[in-house]
């Protein structure tokens, strides 16, 4: 029986994600469809970043939409006040995000038990949407920052549609593929060993409170990227984007997708925002059925979807060596 | 009017408000400590029992009810749906770890606001007030009747809960189960009675909280979640677990904040909890009344 490695499974379930968000543009061709898509690759951003401290680490985080505010804010504060190119913005929202994911590290090192943490990590994001809200000099207040520029590469202008899908889900290949590189390195492989357990993992010389503070920068800086291409696609922002239903939504993607699994997260992300249009059909019961599906699928669906592909693939495959089995017995 | 009689003015209505988040964090504490579970969607079930209640009081549905026989339907409703949650979502959830339970829990917040909004509006709606709502000079003080009543019924029922936790025999069997699972069940109780009883009761007081604060703000599907944050904040500062601890820090949290609304800043009112929050988890994690590593408070 031929099992695939789970480097050719991620690598497949990759390329099929790709083909499927840029190519279901050109066949559809429909610019709701591809605005939506693009939303669902910018999830994707967010939920890889939430997998790498939740997923691998353990660590249970509910303020992703802050770290996704301040990629955002960053990004469109350097380039509408200061005139910063797309990139060298988006490295700097990155940087900024990071930092910010270290300095609330320290503080859920403190806490023992999941209930601490998340009431830490929500806090945070509430601070950080009354700062967008009330320090009205630096973020323009509720009225929100416009006219953020769009981004250009090597003198192309990224305007039209078809543009932004092919870079946003380039850059969703490039960050899944580095959270890949980081869960099979050594990083990767401590922060598993602190989630299963912190008293083995310390007795193996795992430093708990760096790996900790590692997992929460990592998953901040992917989210800083997340906010700024957010930013730079909408063109407008404002503080109610980065709410605690963000938060929820960017846990519930990981949660549907496969807590875990990088390519999981980006599918998470995927269905978290076409699933809303799909339901559109039924009217005022739309947003009571996509909860409704979302909790169900918490009690049902525990590997999440990607768990149910390897499992039904594992069936299949199984039921089928068996019958190889008895062809060659006979 | 004299710094004084302001300062006097932002306590009380401090103190109200405090007392509802005491309550909500009640809540909080008695599943934590009884059951070892959290319910997320607590603000859920504070906002669903203020718009039962509404329903009836503005007789809604063909005939107005007065203010009790409302309050107790809406309790009761907040009852049956905290145990639905537990049964359905929690219960299910928990042998899956902590990350599941906070999904389906946070997955039946969205589930309850968009039915809320699909039933009721999204808009908000006044409940009218039991007492006057304008405020009366007592002795010099300016005192909102309300506020009295809000403070005054909280305490009550703060109270009654703990003369029922301690003085009969099932409150007795439920704080033995939340302090030996095991020893309690060896000693025939049941832990499906008390895990349910425990969950009814909390959800009743917070769905009650609800009740109560709900002529001071107007009725919305949203209404519920950022008052359950408050009400986590209390619960941490009074120790999370600890039931009276919940009501002191829920009177802390309303009173720090009224002050700072009036003395600093309305607009970082709701930021005051946050940073609360951050901060006692930094300093002192187990609660202000924490004794220390390995010790009970």
């Amino acid at each position: 029986m031929r099992t695939l490695s789970a480097k050719t499974r991620n690598l497949t379930t990759l390329a099929v994600i790709l083909l499927f968000g840029v190519g279901s543009q050109f066949l559809i061709g429909d610019p709701y469809v591809s605005h939506v898509l693009i939303l669902g690759g910018i999830y994707g951003l967010l939920a890889i970043g939430l997998n790498i401290v939740t997923g691998f680490c353990g660590q249970i985080n509910l303020g992703m939409a802050g770290f996704y505010a301040i990629g955002s804010y960053t990004s469109a504060i350097l380039s509408v006040r200061y005139g910063f190119g797309f990139w060298p913005a988006f490295l700097i929202s990155i940087l900024s995000s990071t930092l910010v994911g270290v300095v609330i590290g320290f503080p859920a090192l403190k806490v023992r038990g999941g209930v601490y943490l998340v009431l830490i990590t929500t806090s945070f994001a509430g601070i950080i949407q009354t700062v967008l809200n009330q320090w009205v000099g630096l973020t323009n207040g509720p009225m929100g920052i416009v006219g953020i520029p769009a981004p250009s590469i090597f003198k192309h202008q990224i305007s039209t549609l078809q543009d932004w899908l092919v870079l946003v889900y380039a850059l969703v290949l490039i960050a899944a593929l580095a959270a890949i590189r980081i869960e099979r390195s050594r990083i990767g492989r401590s922060l598993i060993a602190v989630r299963e357990s912190e008293t083995s993992a310390q007795s193996l010389g795992i430093n708990l409170a760096f790996y900790k503070v590692l997992a929460f920068a990592l998953s901040a800086a992917f989210a800083g990227a997340a906010g700024s291409l957010y930013a730079h696609y909408m063109t407008t922002i404002s503080p109610d984007i980065y709410s605690f239903s963000t938060s929820v939504l960017v846990l519930m993607m990981i949660v549907v997708g496969g807590v875990g699994s990088i390519p999981g997260s980006i599918i998470g992300g995927i269905i978290v925002s076409v699933l809303p249009e799909l339901l559109r059909p039924l009217n005022e019961l739309q947003m009571i059925v996509y909860s409704l599906l979302i909790v169900l699928s918490t009690i049902y669906l525990r590997k999440g979807i990607m768990g149910l592909g390897i499992d039904t693939a594992r069936f299949f495959r199984r039921t089928l060596s068996v019958r190889r089995n008895d062809e060659q017995a006979r | 009017m004299g710094f004084l009689s302001v300062l006097f003015q932002l306590i009380i209505g401090g103190l109200a408000i405090g007392s509802v988040y005491g309550l909500v964090a009640l809540a909080h504490s008695m599943i934590w400590s009884g059951v070892r579970v959290v319910n997320f969607a607590q603000g859920e079930i504070f906002m669903i029992a203020a718009s039962v209640a509404l329903m009836f009081v503005t007789g809604e549905w063909g005939q107005t009810l007065p203010f009790i026989p409302s309050a107790i339907i809406g309790t009761i409703v907040s009852a049956i749906t905290g145990l639905l949650i537990y049964l359905l979502v929690m219960r299910p959830t928990t042998k899956w770890g902590f990350l599941y339970v906070i999904a389906g829990c946070v997955g039946v917040q969205m589930l309850l606001q968009n039915t809320a909004i699909l039933i009721w509006g999204s808009t908000g709606r006044p409940f009218p007030a039991v007492l006057p709502m304008t405020p009366i000079s007592v002795a010099g003080l300016l005192i909102v009747p309300q506020d009295v009543f809000i403070l005054i019924i909280s305490l009550a029922v703060a109270g009654a809960l703990w003369l029922f936790l301690s003085k009969t025999k099932l409150g007795t069997a439920m704080r033995a189960a939340a302090q030996n699972r095991p020893v309690a069940g060896l000693m025939g109780i049941s832990h499906v009675l008390t895990d349910g009883l425990t969950i009814a009761i909390a959800s009743a007081v917070a769905g009650f909280a609800g009740i109560l604060l709900a002529p001071k703000f107007f009725v919305t599907p949203q209404m519920g979640s950022l008052i359950n944050s408050k009400a986590f904040t209390a619960a941490v500062l009074g120790g999370f677990g600890n039931i009276p601890g919940a009501i002191i820090g829920g009177l802390l949290l309303g009173v720090l904040e009224n002050l700072a609304a009036g003395f600093i800043s309305s607009q970082f009112k709701d930021a005051i909890s946050f940073i609360v929050l951050i901060l006692i988890m930094m300093f002192k994690p187990g609660g202000l009344f924490d004794a220390g590593p390995g010790r009970k408070a």
